[in-house]
């Protein structure tokens, strides 16, 4: 095999990189890029921050669960394309502004799935299928339009090759059920069926017509995810690379592993030997990860769980920065991560929005420590 | 609740503005070794969270099992209870030294936390 064709994790290459070779190595302009975590929750802010400093733009940004990455890298203008679900802050902002506003004046095309279509194409990304089944989005609006099919970003060039190496030539495609609804609930056991998932409505289903003209049981289609590379925060990792998630996965595996390349910021770099002393606990496998950054804090303004909290006060204060200016919110960001990561550690937390007890840097972010029995921070003020 | 309402009010422009040329009061030295302390300390909490049931549940079970010994008619049983047993001292032997060193050191490092504390007042 030539050397140029042996993926990096075969190479003997140390992953352990610094933060700003890991970005400069993996993350290209134009490319497509998938950040882990789940809204707030072990979200690999540091290597966001450091696609801020390196200026990496025109990303095409997939992701289900959350925005917040997303919101600072199109506050930035480092945005082109969104292939995701949900683009919110949760409660404290429901629609990430910089989001809406980069969707609104037509800077960034974004393409729609429900959380759970996204949620399957994520697992045919996993275990490679060619798409994935399901029945959630038929009779939605989701299913009506397709936003990448009006740029002409899906199929093929004249040269049969793909438009986008990223984006499936289509959005969805729907098929007659070839088991006539066999697998759907409630199913006809004898007595009936009593488990939970009882959504199907299948006799309501076998007579609608849509989608193909003809009564019968339908099935949506949608492709898998095919990042180019995706980035995600594990409170530990091997110094090869196994990785273990504490608390909410979120679509962190599915993400990782349907991924080209994979870099783990975690908070702590251990020898193999801690984490495999009980494997069924480790999440992906060493051979996923190609490069591993030990950040810690590096989550920071979001939370990880039993580690440490998010900070309310920055997210409440930052909600009103991201409705100035376009150009405003892009200063205040480029000056908000300053020029390395532990230079921001050292200097932001605290800084630039008021605190109940006003301390900035380190200290504030062992304010926000959590308690390891419960996995978050009680007591911790979310002023709405 | 004074702080809360202070909290909900709309932060001023004064407030959102970076502080300009800030040194940190501590070196990232010391921060950096701080942090991989807490780190390790709460890798075990997280694990012993895993056992603080179960290990509160164990003293029970051996009241029942120390119990059940005068019942035992086959010397079988017996050497089956002791094997178990043994291997329980041993597991058991080990949490306690394990975490023995390190609560000692604990205590140290509170001693020396205030002394330090106290020079630095001075």
């Amino acid at each position: 095999m030539a050397e140029a064709t042996i993926p990096i994790f075969m190479r003997g290459k140390d992953k352990i990189m610094s933060l700003s070779d890991a970005v400069k190595t993996f993350v290209k302009p134009g490319c497509c890029i998938c950040p882990g975590g789940f809204s707030y929750t072990k979200k690999p802010f540091a290597l966001a921050r450091e696609v801020i400093r390196q200026n990496i733009g025109d990303l095409f940004v997939t992701m289900n669960g959350g925005a917040s990455i997303c919101e600072f890298w199109c506050g930035a203008g480092l945005v082109s394309k969104i292939d995701t679900t949900y683009i919110g802050l949760e409660g404290i902002q429901p629609v990430a502004y910089s989001v809406r506003r980069s969707i609104q004046d037509g800077t960034v095309d974004i393409e729609d799935y429900s959380n759970y279509g996204y949620g399957l194409r994520t697992v045919a990304g996993r275990y490679g299928w060619p798409f994935a089944p399901m029945m959630c989005e038929l009779g939605t609006d989701l299913m009506e339009h397709d936003t990448f099919a009006k740029m002409g970003l899906r199929g093929k060039k004249a040269d049969g090759s793909w438009i986008h190496p990223s984006i499936a030539p289509a959005r969805a495609a729907v098929i007659e059920d070839p088991f006539d609804g066999w697998g759907l609930r409630p199913h006809a056991f004898e007595g009936g069926d009593n488990t939970s998932n009882q959504t199907n409505h299948l006799e309501k289903v076998r007579e609608s017509t849509a989608y193909t003209g003809k009564k019968g049981v339908k099935v949506a289609l949608v492709p898998p995810i095919l990042p180019e590379v995706t980035i995600i925060l594990a409170q530990r990792v091997g110094d090869k690379g196994t990785t273990r998630i504490e608390g909410i996965w979120g679509p962190d595996n599915e993400q990782a592993i349907s991924a080209k390349y994979t870099i783990a910021q975690c908070e702590k770099v251990v020898s193999e030997d801690e984490l495999r002393a009980m494997p069924t606990h480790n999440t992906i496998s060493m051979q996923y990860i190609d490069a591993i950054v030990e950040v810690p804090y590096g989550g920071y303004p979001g939370q990880v769980p039993y580690y440490y909290d998010y900070d309310w006060d920055f997210w409440r204060a930052y909600t009103q920065v991201n409705r100035k200016e376009k150009s405003e919110v892009d200063k205040y960001l480029r000056q908000w991560v300053m020029e390395d990561e532990w230079t921001f550690l050292s200097t932001r937390p605290g800084d630039g929005y008021p605190t109940i007890t006003g301390t900035k840097g380190i200290e504030r972010l062992f304010e926000l420590r959590a308690d390891a029995r419960f996995g978050y921070k009680p007591g911790l003020a979310r002023p709405l | 609740m004074e702080q809360r309402k202070r909290m909900r009010a709309r932060i001023s422009e004064e407030d959102m503005r970076f502080s300009e040329n800030m040194e940190p009061r501590e070196s990232l030295e010391t921060w950096q070794k701080v942090i991989s302390a807490a780190w390790d300390m709460t890798i075990v909490a997280l694990a012993y969270n895993d056992m603080r049931i179960p290990l509160k549940r164990v003293p029970e079970t051996l009241e029942t099992l120390e119990k059940e010994i005068m019942s035992v008619r086959d010397e079988k049983t017996l050497a089956v209870i002791e094997e178990e047993i043994k291997t329980g001292i041993r597991h058991f032997s080990d949490i306690l030294e394990g975490a023995r060193d390190s609560r000692e050191r604990m205590d140290r490092i509170l001693r020396a936390t205030w002394n330090r504390k106290i020079e630095l007042r001075k």
